[in-house]
């Protein structure tokens, strides 16, 4: 399948005042029509800002500085602005976690919807209006037609979530990302989004960019999974291979804090110690070494790479969890 | 823990023992809804907790879970006083709380504190660590300042803090430590139960278990008494002894978190469950309950009999007419529905 998205050797700043936040430190991933590739990390890992970087919506400050992000084979990143107004909601439209923040809220749902479309295609009011019941009825609203003078205040969370989606699908763009869209619902509500995107995704055969912290919507979603940490990925793999063998140790963690629902445990949970490094100066090494529990002096000396170690399993750890074959170029022998 | 020995005893419905620390009977909170700027008029009200009852032995953690707007985070307001309820009893030690006089409530306070959702929120960021944590003290008259000085730095060696935090603002920590501040002052006054809303809903996946781990540890060594407030099903699972499910107001189903999670009875229990996303891509994808459908109904006006029928797949007639009772479907397991998923267990 043809690869929608390349993004490779992505670095994106941040400039504050007297520093720099290397906030995405070459990431490089693709994604292909109709697949779902999950970005899971903690707070502050850069999941978000990669997703920004792709749209080109970086924050104040914010400056791709290295790397491409190429977009049905062009690349997004020395486009001008007015390029690439042309391409946001046509190609790529994202979905923002919070639908009351990123709704406009002196704006009918009718109006908002048909907008991207007016913008992007020749359609006259009528046209507008009519693919925004379409598009309302895709997205499982109830009495789409008779919803669209509504303003995004009398819509519950769930349903505004709705409307974003219609919104973002009103140009039938070939990648959507949708960052953490279900974080602000509740978790009946969120099944019933997260299903809707994958039907979705299915029939209108997009790529999606799944952002998110869960773990637990990564594994039910995702075909693919990359994790990332202090602003690079960190190990990548397909779903089930990475839950089944998960190699590098902050993704071992990061499963091992969360308490499972289907396992009946009182023991302690892992707790990672420590906090992320400061991404204004980040580690020269293993960015996880500090909290990791299987460190060893090559961890802090040396970074480790990102390489594809058995088919398809990308990793970057000095001493991966499980049975994983030795790592070329490592110091000493697993510490497991 | 206490949810395997509790379950070897087979006991009906409320448990009387002399060990019972926090009693909850019939609790009814209604919030008046108003029109018009100046004389607002009373329109409705909202049915934020209606009939709820469970207890709470000393040092057992109860959680309540359920989706926004289930009355659980009023129903631990309720618990500290910190509102009133329209009817109903809470019983705190022997002591009913909701017919207690306010001056008396302040003193019944030290017994019982909350700790809340959002540390950025909840601590004065114009206040040093010391001061937010002198403050209950200050406000129920306890201790010279010397000794206040001592406990200051006692309760943040108990949370995992280092001494120097006594002159920091709350800007300075993250949201983990933070959340550490909170237990800290929820612990200043030696309280007998914390009511902990959403207590790690805040933070990120790698600090949750330290505050859970921290929680646990403190549980143990003062006997603390806990009431765990969540939308997450898993978090409370993993702390909790027993569990309510709370929806729009009701009690739907209460039982150990084995009882919720592998033998619901209520259909909404099972929705919820099989609706939270498990860390498992085989697990995940092997679901085959289905989450429920729609979205909750408003509180202002909720529906007639059971108040899940609007979203349940099994719903008939009966259940628009009559509110189903809680009935036993094992030892402290109980349900309300009158189509429940498993057999329930005959009155003797």
């Amino acid at each position: 399948m043809p690869n929608v998205l390349e993004i490779s050797g992505l670095k994106t700043n941040i400039r504050l005042r007297r520093a720099v936040v290397h906030a995405v430190d070459g990431v490089s991933f693709d994604i292909a029509a109709g697949e779902t590739l999950g970005l899971v990390g903690e707070s502050g890992c850069g999941k978000s800002i990669t997703g920004t970087s792709i749209m080109r919506l970086l924050p104040p400050g914010g400056e791709i500085v290295e790397g491409s992000i190429l977009l049905n084979g062009r690349d997004l990143v020395p486009l001008p602005e007015h390029e690439m107004r042309q391409i946001r909601g046509r190609d790529v439209a994202v979905i923002f976690q919070d639908p009351m923040t990123s709704l406009n809220p002196t704006m009918n749902i009718g109006k908002q919807i048909g907008e991207a479309l007016k913008i992007h295609k020749d359609v006259s009011d009528k046209e507008a209006g009519a693919r925004a019941v379409e598009v309302l009825g895709l997205v499982g609203m109830p009495k789409p037609r008779e919803r669209l003078g509504d303003y995004p205040h009398q819509l519950s969370g769930g349903l505004r979530q709705r409307v974003m989606i219609a919104m973002s699908l009103v140009c039938e763009p070939s990648l959507l990302i949708a960052d953490e869209p279900t974080t602000a619902l509740d978790v009946t509500i969120q099944s019933q989004i997260l299903d809707l995107l994958d039907d979705l995704r299915k029939r209108l055969h997009m790529a999606v960019l799944l952002i998110t912290h869960d773990m637990g919507v990564i594994a039910g979603r995702a075909d693919r999974v990359a994790v990332m940490y202090a602003g690079k990925i960190v190990e990548e793999a397909d779903t089930a291979t990475l839950f089944k063998q998960m190699r590098h140790r902050y993704t071992e963690a990061l499963v091992e804090a969360i308490p499972r629902l289907d396992h009946e445990t009182t023991a302690e949970l892992y707790s990672i110690p420590g906090l992320p490094p400061d991404l204004t100066q980040p580690p020269t090494a293993c960015r996880f070494a500090k909290r990791c529990r299987f460190d060893t002096g090559v961890c802090h000396n040396v970074d480790p790479q990102l390489l594809e170690h058995e088919p398809g399993h990308w990793y970057a750890c000095h001493h991966p969890a499980g049975d994983a074959v030795p790592a070329p170029a490592r110091g000493e022998a697993s510490t497991v | 823990m206490t949810a395997t020995s509790l379950a070897a005893q087979p006991q009906p419905i409320a448990d009387d023992s002399a060990a019972t620390y926090l009693e909850v009977r019939n609790l009814v909170k209604e919030f008046p809804v108003t029109r018009g700027a100046v004389l607002q008029r009373r329109v409705g009200s909202v049915h934020a907790v209606s009939d709820v009852s469970f207890s709470v032995k000393a040092g057992e953690t109860f959680g309540l879970v359920g989706e926004s707007g289930c009355g659980k985070t009023t129903t631990g307001r309720l618990i500290v006083a910190l509102e009133r309820p329209t009817s109903g009893s809470i019983i705190v030690d022997g002591q009913d709380i909701a017919r207690m006089a306010p001056g008396r409530i302040r003193r019944k306070r030290r017994d019982m504190q909350m700790m809340f959702q959002d540390p950025y929120a909840s601590l004065d960021p114009r206040m040093r660590i010391s001061t937010i944590l002198r403050e209950p003290m200050t406000i129920q008259k306890l201790g010279t300042r010397q000794e206040q000085d001592d406990r200051i730095l006692s309760l943040l060696n108990e949370v995992g803090l280092a001494s120097s935090a006594v002159d920091r603002y709350p800007h300075e920590f993250s949201g983990g430590q933070r959340q550490r501040v909170g237990l800290a002052r929820a612990l200043a006054l030696n309280p007998k139960l914390i009511v902990a809303d959403e207590p790690v809903s805040a933070l990120d996946v790698s600090i949750r278990s330290q505050i859970l781990n921290l929680m646990n540890r403190l549980q143990e060594k003062h006997r603390l008494t806990y009431v765990i407030i969540s939308h997450d099903l898993s978090v409370v699972k993993y702390m909790a002894d027993r569990i309510g499910v709370m929806y729009l107001g009701k009690l739907m189903e209460m039982g150990s978190g084995e009882d919720i999670y592998s033998r619901p009875a209520h259909p909404y229990t099972q929705g919820l469950v099989s609706s939270i996303p498990i860390p498992d891509p085989e697990v995940e994808r092997a679901k085959t309950a289905v989450a429920p459908k729609g979205e909750i109904p408003s509180a202002i006006k909720p529906p007639s009999g059971c108040r899940f029928r609007t979203r349940c797949p099994y719903a008939q007639e009966v259940c628009a007419d009559v509110e189903p009772p809680l009935r036993s479907f094992g030892p402290k397991h109980l349900a309300a529905c009158h189509f429940p998923l498993i057999p329930p267990v005959m009155a003797e």
